[in-house]
């Protein structure tokens, strides 16, 4: 069994009346690349701050390299690295001055790290540039050059692309899957451009209103996206009923506005119109189709908005 | 914790505030003495402005260090929450105890480095322009000679820094809790200099006019100690007085501070 980097058990976040983080369970192993998947305010950017030490929980246990006091979670953290919302760091400094401060702080020995880090980014070059006069997209990659320059175990990335131009994000993938490759470091990222997460993460976990919806690997995700018969019908609860008692199968969805998907009789369509009919389901419309993440994302967040609303 | 430091030190001679804030302190005190040199080319014949006079003028000067050591806390901190840099050291696991403290030190060591600069540009710049008094001018003003003046102004300006300094301690860890507590650094900065004139004026009038209890507790205010300092000599006794309420504004605006921050969300 591979080992467990980050626990976590009903980690709670509360402000005020509002519940940031709900209950959220998690578990990430060595090794793994997990996507992080939700909307904006959903809580991600919370749980990445409550794993990086910004913030604290209200309720719930967080675990990091098997360490879970304050004291040895701080002493943890510095096998981590961190990139939170957008980078931030001293207006007027230097790259390289930005780095050595924290290259200082941190007790790196060598000032080779710096470079190295530089490198990695492509901000080797940037000589005498403050900090301030960075574009969005050197800011990113300064951001990413510090998460990266105490050669981390575990890195965490809140939305780490925005900025990126098309040929650093395509860099910036492939310096990830790299690391993921040769140093085995672990990645928790978050990303609303869910085409790109789909390139990279190993696992995935999707948020929504600060409670974790599901947590699953690509391939169970694969799996769960693959093609399907999508019927709109004029009543969900009597099609469910008649596809396990008259087709005697279970492999289906309930989706919100009247929609079900079948993953089974892909290929006889006619029996199962015929049987709804047959059995007073209305059907409107049926199509066949097959899902990506996007899509898998968008019906899980629906499907749990009509879950709430029925009380189930 | 002497990486925080290091790295803190760093940082701050990096920083043109610093080399800014410590060239007008230069300046300042060049101003000072170029003013008591216009002073003493205009008068004739007796010649009272020296340097051991000038260094008995900057006691005078001194209270204002109280204020003045908002100066190190923001050229240290100042829009450290603008920024957005302490989520880079909590992230790596670097304690909030060690993010306080660091910036404590720094601040310290860079309030003695401008103390330094502003004693020693103004002590120079005294022996250049002004000179040491003739022998008749010592004897006449001090009734000691040329030396011993000189000596007893700089013995004076011992005495005073050793009083003020826990006073100056005393303010500079109230700035840093400010700063630390209260996110905008402008507002941080009005807080601290509220505190120092607003609550010992409060107290002062409370004891007057409603209970005096109140005096008692002026009594404890940095403010009051540091207006006591010029009025007549400075026994031990005093000094005392000055070290431990002093150090208690320290220990106590330290302890709320670092208390408060370890529980801050850090954004």
């Amino acid at each position: 069994m591979s080992e467990v980097i980050l626990h976590t058990q009903g980690l709670t976040r509360r402000y005020g009346r509002t519940l940031a983080l709900d209950h959220a369970d998690l578990s990430v192993e060595r090794g793994q690349i997990f996507g992080l998947v939700g909307r904006n305010g959903a809580g991600k950017t919370t749980l990445i701050r409550l794993i990086s030490g910004q913030s604290h929980p209200t309720a719930g246990e967080l675990t990091l390299f098997g360490a879970s006091t304050p004291a040895a979670l701080d002493r943890e953290r510095s096998r981590t690295g961190a990139m939170v919302e957008i980078p931030s760091f001293y207006p007027y400094l230097t790259a390289r001055q930005n780095l050595e401060y924290y290259r200082i702080q941190r007790g790196i020995p060598g000032k080779a790290c710096v470079d190295e880090a530089l490198e990695q980014v492509r901000l080797a070059d940037t000589g005498k540039k403050k900090f301030k006069t960075f574009s969005l997209g050197m800011k990113q990659r300064l951001g990413l050059a510090l998460a990266l320059m105490n050669h981390p175990e575990f890195l965490l990335l809140d939305e780490p692309i925005n900025g990126l131009d098309p040929e650093g994000i395509v860099e910036f993938r492939e310096l990830l899957l790299r690391l993921n490759r040769e140093r085995q470091t672990t990645i928790l990222i978050s990303s609303h451009i869910l085409s790109e997460l789909s390139t990279l993460a190993t696992h995935y976990a999707f948020i929504e209103k600060g409670r974790v919806l599901e947590s699953v690997s690509a391939d169970h995700l694969r799996e769960k996206c693959r093609e399907c018969l999508e019927l709109t019908v004029d009543d969900t609860a009597k099609a469910a009923r008649v596809l396990e008692e008259q087709l005697g199968t279970r492999d289906f969805e309930v989706l919100p506005h009247n929609k079900l998907r079948l993953y089974t009789f892909l290929d006889q369509p006619q029996t199962v119109n015929r049987c709804l009919l047959e059995n007073g389901v209305g059907l409107i419309s049926a199509q066949q189709r097959d899902s990506n993440l996007e899509d898998y994302f968008l019906s899980l967040i629906g499907g749990h908005h009509a879950a709430g609303k029925e009380g189930f | 914790m002497l990486r925080s430091i290091q790295a803190e030190c760093y940082k701050v001679v990096h920083r043109p505030y610093f080399w800014i804030t410590t060239a007008l302190c230069a300046l300042f005190s060049l101003g000072v003495i170029f003013c008591l040199y216009l002073i003493k080319t205009e008068a004739s014949g007796v010649n009272p402005v020296n340097l051991p006079f000038a260094v008995t003028a900057l006691l005078f000067g001194m209270p204002a260090g109280i204020y003045l050591v908002i100066l190190g806390v923001d050229m240290v901190f100042s829009e450290q929450y603008k920024y957005n840099t302490l989520k880079n050291e909590a992230s790596f696991g670097i304690g909030r105890f060690r993010i306080y403290a660091s910036r404590w030190v720094v601040t310290l060591l860079v309030l003695a480095a401008l103390y330094l600069v502003l004693v020693a540009v103004y002590t120079l710049a005294g022996l250049i322009l002004l000179g040491l008094p003739s022998q008749a001018d010592a004897q006449a003003m001090y009734g000691v000679d040329v030396g011993r003046s000189v000596v007893n102004a700089f013995r004076s300006l011992g005495f005073y820094t050793l009083s003020a300094f826990p006073l100056w301690l005393g303010g500079m860890s109230l700035a840093i809790a400010c700063y630390f507590l209260i996110t905008n650094s402008t507002m941080a900065g009005f807080s601290y200099i509220g505190i120092l004139m607003l609550l010992p004026m409060a107290l002062d009038n409370l004891g007057k006019y409603v209970d005096p209890v109140f005096t008692s507790l002026y009594h404890l205010t940095l403010t009051y100690h540091m207006d006591q300092l010029l009025l007549g000599d400075l026994p031990w006794s005093k000094i005392g007085q000055c070290w431990l309420v002093g150090l208690s504004w320290a220990v106590a605006a330290t302890a709320v501070g670092a208390a408060l921050f370890s529980r801050k969300e850090i954004k």
